[in-house]
């Protein structure tokens, strides 16, 4: 067998000719989504051509992830605390710094909870005064 | 965007090419019918994709090659879960009044089949489209030197494969 004669003959091998109905089957579909991506029917052309092929195997479904993520945030939005509240939260937890602190400092806490010893101080004993005898100015000049 | 004149004239200078490869490749006229389709399509909505092309037909090729090898792709995937029993290998070769001659076409059909994927697309750039190994390479984005192997292996595949029937018709 002569390797280039076998090479020949196949090559001689005519395909079967392509169905006659494509090629207006084909040229039909090309021309209607054509029409259907005219620039003065559908804005998503006057995209950048980059971002167009970008999005371009599923629109759809970019645009229902697009619509979700605006959704998450709307109802991020609205569940978000007023100022009042924040502020409130904002106290509360500085309380709670504090508490926390404090409890991790134990030794704090025992100087806190013990009895202050104040030093004696000197006083003059004094009997129990005599409401009789406080002088009175006015006892004085009745004297 | 290109005139509905320009894609006519495209489809009918490079169509028939087209089609043969695609079918060699997919094995699936609704594939085949769909990647041209596609291709089509493509050529529509960018018009750029041609300009400056020295070469449309082996650019069309390699666009025509990639949309195939995607589809088996996901074909093969589809068929892992249906079943691939039923699916039928299309005719790919012209009919002929002669016998022996159908035998040869449908013996050479068989023996295509049993050649792995990229070396049924060389064969077929080779000999049906008479491109040299270089614009193989291109086409198929691989060295020049791995077209000539690929194609030395499946020529000498097919060579075996339809030594009995070639006998006979010479």
């Amino acid at each position: 067998m002569n390797p280039n004669s076998f090479e020949h003959h196949l090559s001689e091998q005519p395909w079967r000719p392509i169905p006659p109905g494509w090629r207006e089957e084909i040229l039909a579909q090309v021309t209607a989504d054509q029409a259907a991506s005219d620039p003065d029917t559908v804005p998503a052309r006057t995209m950048p051509s980059w971002l167009r092929e970008w999005f371009w195997p599923h629109p759809t479904a970019w645009a229902a992830l697009a619509a979700c993520w605006l959704a998450i945030l709307a109802l991020d939005r609205l569940a978000a605390p007023s100022a009042a509240e924040v502020a409130h939260a904002r106290s509360g937890a500085r309380i709670a710094e504090a508490l926390f602190a404090a409890s991790r400092n134990p030794q704090a806490l025992e100087l806190t909870t013990q009895p202050v010893s104040t030093p004696a101080i000197d006083r003059p004993r004094r009997g129990p005064t005599d409401q009789g005898r406080i002088k009175h100015p006015f006892n004085a000049l009745n004297a | 965007m290109p005139t509905a004149r320009q894609l006519e004239e495209c489809y009918d200078a490079h169509s028939q090419a087209l089609f043969g490869y695609l079918l060699n490749l997919t094995r699936d006229e609704h594939e085949t019918r769909d990647a041209l389709q596609e291709m089509f399509l493509r050529l529509a909505a960018r018009p750029a994709l041609l300009d400056g092309t020295r070469e449309p037909r082996r650019y069309l090729l390699r666009m025509a090659h990639n949309l195939a090898i995607d589809r088996m792709r996901r074909r093969i995937v589809r068929e892992q879960a249906v079943s691939a029993l039923t699916r039928e290998t299309p005719q790919r070769f012209a009919p002929s009044p002669d016998p022996d001659i159908t035998a040869f076409r449908e013996g050479l059909a068989a023996a295509l089949d049993t050649l792995p994927v990229d070396q049924r697309a060389v064969v077929h750039l080779k000999l049906w489209e008479g491109l040299t190994f270089e614009a193989i390479a291109e086409v198929l984005e691989i060295p020049p030197n791995t077209a000539a192997s690929r194609y030395r292996y499946g020529i000498d595949k097919l060579r075996e494969r339809l030594r009995h029937l070639y006998r006979e018709l010479s």
